[in-house]
Order: C-alpha cells, then structure tokens, then sequence
C-alpha cells in the first residue's frame, strides 16, 4: 500500500526497560515536613480503622493500629475489636500461610536478640498512585518525634529507614520484605539483628512498624489522646507534651492509637519516593529518498482533476511531514508521534526519525 | 569541509485510545508498520515567488511551530505522505455519486441511503469505512473483508448502547462497498460522520450524514432543530 512502509524488528526498534524513581507526595515531592500533613475527615466507622493523610487536600498514606486480641478498641465476647481486624488483615495479606496465626514476629529489644511475636502493630499504607509500580527501597527515612515517657517535656526523635543495602530481600507472597531498622536513608545505624523496627514490603507499599521498638524509643503517655481530642489538623499538636507511642491498650473507643501515630509522623518528616518500570521502544522510522514524496493533503492538489497544485513539484514533489503513525498488520493506528517542527522531504533527502513510545 | 549532519529527529509518541485498549486487555501492540502525515500543513503557504529563492520557498511552512498530537485514532494522520511514481501529476481522490453531504429522512429501509466511493486517478480494490457513532443508525456494508470495534469512554468495545445516552459507539468496516444504513427510530434530529479511506492509495474523504427526528406512524422524518 502506498501509504505503509514495514518495520523490522530486527533493525529498526530497540526495547528498553527503565526503572523510573520519583518524589511520592503530590507534586513529585519527595520530602514533605509533617507539619504539611492533616488528616482527611472519615466517617466515625472508618476512623476507627484507619486514618488518611493528605496534603494540599490530596491522600497520601495511610496510617493504621492493629492488635492480635483487639486490645486498644471496643470489644466485647461476641464482637470483635477493630483492631483485632486490621492487625489480622495484615497479617493474612502479608505472612507465609504457616506464620498467619501466629503474627508478626521481630527482634523488638524485650527479650534480647530473640525474635518476638508482636501483639501491636502501626502500619503506613502508601497509595497505589503515588507509589506506582513500589515504593523505592533504601531512598526513604521517616522522622517520627514525640516525648520519651509520659508527661515528659523534652522530645525525641527517631529516624527509620530499611536495611536493603546491607541485607538480601526476605522472600514472602507479597514480594520482597526488608527489616525496618533506625537509620537514614539505607544507612543502618542499629542492625536489625540487634533491634528491628518493622516490615518493610516495598511491592504492596506497606509498613509494619513494631509498637514495642517504636514506644521504647518514643513511649510519651499512653493515654495521650482523649476521644474529645481527636480532631486532627495540621499544627493542632505541635505544642503539645506527652504524645508518643507506647500503645493505648484499653478495652475502649476513646483509645487511639493510628491518631497517634499521626502526631508523631505530624511533628516529623517524612522522605520517600515512588518506583516504576517504564517500558521503552524505540522506533527507528526510515523514509527512504523515494519514499512519502505526494501528499493526500487536499491542498497539495487543487482543480478537478485534482492536479499537482504548484507545476514545480511535478516530478520533483516536496512533502513536510509533522507526523508519524505506528500500526500493526490489521492496520490499526496504535501510536502517534508529532514533530516539533515539519521535516522537509523529497526525491533527494532521506529522514531517519527516532520514535520513542514509553509505556 | 563540513561535517555532515548524521542527528536523527527524536519524537515522543503516545499511544491512541485503541493502543491503550489493546495493553489493558492484555493484548500485544504488534507494532509492524508506519505511516507518516502532514496534518496542518497547507501548501498553498508554498511560495514560489519568495525573494529569498527556492531555499525560501517552503520557509512559511517550515517555521510553522506544530501542535501535540491527538490520540483518536480516527482523528490522528488525517492526511497522510504516500508514494507514488515520480511521473505521477494526478493525486487520487475519492468520488461520491450521491454527494458528501447526507440526509436519512425518515426510518426504515425505505429511506436507506448508500455511499458508494470510487476512486479517481487511481484503484482501490477495498474501502475503509470508520462510522463515529453506530448507535442511532443500523448499517450494511457489501463484501465485507473485517471489522474492528470501536473503543468506548472505558476503552473496550460498547455494544447495544440506545443512541439517547449519545455515548460514541465507533466502528470501522472494510468492504469493497457501498455502504448502506438505515436510521433506527429518534425522537431527536442526530448527526454522524463517516470516514471513507480506499485501502489501496489511502485517499481519503468525509461523509456527513444528518438523521431526521422520525417517531412517526409513518416513519417519515421531520427537520427539527434538535
């Protein structure tokens, strides 16, 4: 057909693929203070499963508590506590079928170096979108700040990281599961050997953070917040004393424990970045000197005959081109590139453009 | 000596709505041919008067800053380069009989109409037939070859869609032609285009065809504003 012109594969189209890391927070930001943050109003149901983060009005993450037994929120014999639910989410969405009932289990520093199994959970929920294909591992510190015990006045901060540049990748159905441990940025300050922070599974965009390690470091007052306390906006916390993450573990509604963790994120920092594997063909278009020199341009032509319109192009024709399709065999225009500027062709010129389809 | 200017032109291209409908079925894109077009080129700007010389004929052209390419696929490539002997003085084009500008006025197969493109300074044995919206009309086209669905708002194909919800229903049909279409009923004037591409040259042309509001007994149309 006088309009196609076949591409080999062989010769004409290079196939790349790019891993691609951006800032995770709206804007392409990658470091947001927690002073930026507030928390989306959710209805009282959901609220007591979860918070959403925002920033300029937009979610960001999620913040969540979770409790083997539902300790930290209202149950009874026959009903279940909210966070019995998340912890348990988690675990079965997370953990290797024949760790499900057993839970999270890390080295928290209360029984030395051994491994314990965490009845408290935090966890950080990143969005899909602004994750994309995974959050980028080692390229991310969270700065959480709060008081050292309760009533204190002098704060503390930590800073976490994952320990990917010193350690394989543990195995698990949901991808890849690194130790959180304290540090910055991939740079181990305290080996999870000696004390881990949580999980990290960069493919699902999830954080598991130990409630033993985190009030250790930032206990502050359990009972922190009061239910008539718990409206949560930007700066609200800044001057307040005691707030930390030693978990509230009443039998309760007014416990709190994910608006905690909010506060402490609220007066930190968060560095984090998104990851995605951008699949690039490169096209190498051909058109050969006696090749695309007439144009069906209704006004390359003109009259009823439809003539060629300017009598100095016949036989020497000049076409511009300012656009390239790409089809496949049934035909079908899949692809379409625009030049910044029309290409001037004709019986004594060649055009070699270079077509790059990222997707 | 000079050197030679051996840098290729670099574009970034996007995917049409039918591509990303393809990858979001889990289709391959297949990619296995190319065409070039000169969409918003007007070679009346061609200037063999220009002072400057021949250097400076197509300069009005050349400096004219372009705008981003569109992703229907029925509306990217509009015109398309093509080749030709170089003896060629005549470029092909797509005659009607009954006209480029169509009325269905009424409903039934009494009032079907046909458009039956032929091809002038040149043969196509096929024509490319793409409808914007087959919803309000029913449609036949003699010696078939393919058809490809249309992708709707989703991306993948809609079908038995009542043309008062007016989402675009697309289809493009190759045939040796012509193609008949009959209105179904409306309670509302509605208007559609029809692309007609021989498959051989690639000329291309446009069919606009208005169907009258018809809910008569009789099914005879009615010319209403809407």
């Amino acid at each position: 057909m006088a309009q196609f012109t076949p591409i080999d594969p062989a010769s004409d189209v290079v196939s790349t693929t790019t891993k691609v890391t951006t800032g995770y927070f709206s804007g392409g930001r990658g470091i947001l203070a927690g002073s930026n943050f507030a928390t989306k109003s959710l209805a009282g149901s959901q609220d007591k499963f979860y918070y959403n983060v925002q920033f300029n009005s937009e979610d960001q993450f999620s913040l969540a508590f979770g409790n083997q037994v539902g300790s930290g929120s209202d149950f009874t014999t026959n009903v279940k506590g909210e966070t019995e639910s998340v912890y348990k989410a988690y675990s079965s969405m997370l953990l290797p079928n024949e760790d499900v009932q057993t839970g999270f289990v890390m080295v928290d520093g209360t029984n030395g170096t051994n491994e314990v199994t965490q009845s408290s959970i935090y966890v950080f929920a990143a969005e899909r979108l602004r994750m994309k294909d995974r959050v980028n591992r080692k390229n991310w510190t969270f700065t959480l700040s709060g008081s050292t015990s309760a009533g204190a006045t002098s704060g503390s901060t930590i800073k976490l990281t994952d320990d990917s540049n010193a350690l394989a990748a543990v195995p698990t159905p949901m991808g890849p599961r690194f130790n959180i441990v304290s540090g910055s940025s991939g740079t181990v300050h305290t080996p999870a050997a000696t004390k881990t922070y949580g999980h990290f599974y960069p493919n699902v965009g999830v954080f598991i953070l130990s409630a033993n390690s985190l009030s250790a470091s930032l206990g502050g007052h359990h009972e922190y917040l009061a239910e008539d306390a718990k409206t949560l906006q930007a700066g609200a916390f800044t001057n307040a004393t005691g707030s930390g993450l030693a978990p509230d573990l009443r039998v309760t509604g007014s416990a709190d424990n994910a608006a905690k963790l909010f506060v402490a994120f609220q007066k930190g920092t968060v560095t984090l970045r998104g990851e995605e594997d951008q699949m690039t063909s490169d096209f190498f278009i051909r058109a050969k000197a006696p090749e695309f020199n007439f144009s069906l341009n209704p006004t390359f032509a003109s009259g009823s005959t439809n003539k060629i319109r300017h009598s100095s192009m016949i036989g020497n024709p000049q076409t511009f081109i300012t656009e390239v399709g790409l089809y496949n065999d049934s035909s079908e225009l899949l692809a379409v590139g625009k030049l910044s500027a029309p290409v001037q062709k004709n019986y004594g010129t060649e055009a070699t453009i270079k077509v790059k389809l990222t997707y | 000596m000079g050197y030679l200017d051996g840098s290729s032109i670099v574009v970034d291209a996007v995917l049409t709505k039918l591509g990303r409908k393809k990858l979001a079925t889990g289709g391959a894109l297949n990619i296995s041919k190319f065409a070039l077009g000169d969409t918003g080129i007007d070679y009346t700007l061609f200037n063999v008067d220009h002072p400057s010389g021949s250097n400076s004929f197509a300069s009005a052209i050349t400096q004219l800053p372009q705008l981003e390419a569109v992703t229907g696929e029925t509306q990217a490539l509009r015109y398309k380069l093509v080749t030709f002997s170089r003896d060629t003085e005549f470029i092909p084009y797509l005659f009607f009989p009954e006209g480029r500008t169509r009325t269905i006025s009424g409903f039934g197969s009494v009032y079907e109409i046909l458009i039956s493109p032929s091809t002038v300074n040149a043969e196509d044995s096929l024509y490319q037939f793409t409808i914007n919206d087959t919803a309000p009309i029913i449609y036949t086209l003699a010696g078939q070859t393919a058809v490809i669905e249309g992708s709707g708002p989703t991306g993948f194909p809609i079908v038995g869609v009542p043309a008062a919800l007016e989402i675009p229903t697309p289809v493009t049909l190759i045939g040796t032609g012509p193609l008949a279409i009959q209105a179904k009923q409306s309670d509302k004037k509605r208007t559609l285009s029809v692309q007609v591409m021989g498959v051989d040259t690639g000329a291309t042309d446009f069919i606009e065809i208005t169907v009258l509001k018809n809910d008569t007994v009789d099914g005879q149309g009615t010319d209403t504003a809407l």
